[in-house]
């Protein structure tokens, strides 16, 4: 089997897919998120560098000995300083306009996928084209192209929910619909054997929820989320203020997702499907408790141009896009 | 000879009344009166005698002859001048004075009326004539339409023929435009983010600029992430690659080239 790299580059999270000396695969995540500590003094920088060592937290020096906290720790940090941590891919790709964060996820990337042999194959995620809004795919997939062949790979984008499809509709003759509901969009695609003959995404996802509780409660954004993240949250049965606000909110873009989907769908001329085939919902919002029900529950009453088999979550919502790119990347 | 008396008179006479008057009225007497003043006291002669001399003698018959006239003019006067110009109270010169001036008004009322009559009648004429001339222009237009059209119609058939073959021609066009579009959709090199008319100039604006490319960054990383397998569904990437390969090379299924958007 000729080796290859699978890289999700995710809003919120930046996911990698290799094959480890046993012939499995082995993930590596990392979330992208920053938080800059500028020390007061030497004896303050000292001070701050202990504190990150010895919780083994991920950080980056500058020319500037600011520190630069990256990652899982960057969020908590954040809120533990009542500060929000700055997220460079908040809308779903990176932008020139977040030019200093640039560097940081390169390291990052670096992080994850270390450095390549000059032609290793690499197969990067990249969202479809928002329907409801606008962003400049080309110069995210320009970008990462750049690190990457810096990098030594040589890199091929690919739509996120037809990775998702590689990932999980092998036994499905490759024909069905899937989700990835990540934290910046929610990315669609219909395949009919093998064929992704709809592509498209929403720029609303978990960060808008996040938004939308925080508005609603009066809460800071990060706060929210990693209450939506660690809390255990049951979107059937929520607990407290915030769980119920955020069991509204699921409920919410999942309406909404599906009535654009039901649109979109309704605008082209899709095969006639022989039989019912089956719905992927992947992507880090889909490790709610209850979210398969719950997205049950709306689609019923939603009119689609096909019948529906089931709706199953990817086995591993969270590395689905980084294993269908890496299956794609040693084809 | 038939008799008067011959003849039967079988119309009933009303029976006389006193409402029937006699000729002896008041109004009769003054009408007799009148009249009598006029009467022409012709002498009595011997009727039968005159005729024989007058149809013998001829020069006696034109002396009497002119003796009556001379009688009868002389009477005529008298009674002109009793009967009408002694009621009216004017002289006969004057009353025939004013007759000729009334036939002559009559006359030239007469000539005026027809002399209008003539020229309105003149100037329908004209009209006429006119209406006429512009009928006439109408009718030659017409002709000339109408020949046109004839000539069309003569045509109708070629220029259906032309028609057919344009329209075949375009039909045949549109058929290999969308086959070859068919094709290419088929084989995934068109999809619906990617399509765009071949013939349609277009503004490449998507020009790459690393941002990063000039600028040295002087970046200590502190950056250790552990890798992870599968949390709870183990996978066979083996397994997993070489169902994927079948599922997109076997000829059940349609090739991919869209897979991978370069």
């Amino acid at each position: 089997m000729s080796k290859g790299v699978g890289l999700d580059i995710g809003t919120n999270m930046l996911v990698s897919a290799t094959i480890d000396d046993d012939g499995g695969t082995m993930y590596k995540k990392q979330r992208d998120a920053f938080l800059r500590i500028t020390p007061k003094s030497k004896v303050n920088q000292k001070s701050i560098r202990m504190a990150l060592e010895s919780r083994k937290a991920n950080f980056i020096i500058d020319e500037n000995n600011d520190f630069i906290v990256v990652g899982e720790d960057a969020l908590r940090m954040a809120n533990e300083r009542n500060a929000d941590a700055r997220r460079p891919m908040n809308k779903g790709v990176l932008s020139p306009k977040e030019k200093d964060s640039l560097p940081m996820i390169k390291l990052i990337i670096k992080s994850l996928i270390g450095q390549g042999d000059g032609d290793s194959n690499l197969v990067f995620s990249i969202p479809a084209e928002p329907v409801d809004g606008t962003f400049d795919i080309f110069f995210h997939t320009e970008m990462v192209k750049s690190y990457m062949k810096e990098m030594g790979f040589d890199a091929t984008p690919l739509n996120e929910a037809f990775a998702v499809a590689f990932s999980e509709l092998l036994d499905d003759n490759l024909t069905g619909m899937c989700l990835s509901f990540g934290a910046g969009m929610v990315n669609t695609a219909v395949v009919y054997e093998g064929d992704p003959i709809v592509q498209f995404s929403l720029i609303r996802g978990g960060d808008w929820i996040d938004q939308s509780v925080a508005n609603a409660l009066d809460e800071r954004p990060s706060m929210i989320q990693v209450e939506k993240e660690d809390g255990d949250i049951d979107l059937i049965n929520p607990e407290g203020k915030i769980q119920e606000a955020l069991s509204v909110y699921y409920s919410v873009l999942v309406g909404y997702a599906l009535d654009n989907i039901s649109y979109e769908l309704d605008r082209v001329k899709l095969p006639s499907f022989r039989s019912e085939i089956p719905i992927i919902v992947s992507g880090g919002l889909t490790l709610a408790n209850g979210f398969t029900n719950k997205f049950e529950d709306v689609i019923s009453g939603k009119k689609l141009p096909f019948n529906i088999k089931e709706v199953r979550r990817a086995k591993d919502p969270m590395t689905a896009v980084a294993n269908g790119c890496l299956m794609a990347a040693i084809l | 000879m038939i008799n008067k008396k011959d003849i039967p008179y079988r119309k009933i006479l009303p029976p006389k009344s006193s409402k029937q008057m006699g000729r002896g009225g008041p109004r009769d007497m003054q009408r007799k009166y009148d009249m009598g003043s006029v009467n022409i006291n012709m002498p009595k002669v011997d009727m039968q005698s005159i005729k024989y001399t007058l149809l013998n003698n001829k020069e006696t018959r034109e002396e009497l002859k002119s003796e009556i006239r001379k009688e009868m003019l002389g009477i005529k006067e008298g009674v002109v001048s009793k009967q009408n110009l002694e009621g009216i109270g004017l002289p006969f010169d004057v009353v025939e004075q004013k007759l000729k001036e009334v036939i002559e008004q009559t006359e030239k009322q007469a000539r005026e009326r027809y002399e209008s009559g003539i020229g309105s009648l003149n100037s329908q004429l004209n009209v006429s004539k006119a209406q006429l001339k512009e009928y006439k222009q109408e009718i030659i237009q017409l002709k000339d339409s109408l020949r046109s059209k004839e000539k069309l119609i003569e045509d109708k058939d070629a220029i259906i023929d032309k028609l057919r073959d344009q329209q075949n021609e375009e039909a045949i066009d549109l058929r290999t435009t969308i086959l070859e579009l068919l094709q290419k959709i088929k084989t995934g090199a068109i999809t619906q983010d990617n399509y765009v008319e071949e013939s349609r100039p277009i503004l490449d604006d998507r020009i790459f600029i690393d941002p990063l490319d000039s600028v040295e960054t002087e970046l200590d990383s502190y950056i250790n992430v552990v890798a992870s397998g599968a949390k709870v569904h183990k996978r066979d990437l083996k397994s997993d690659v070489e169902k994927l390969k079948g599922l997109l090379g076997s000829g059940k299924f349609k090739p991919v080239k869209a897979k991978l958007d370069n």
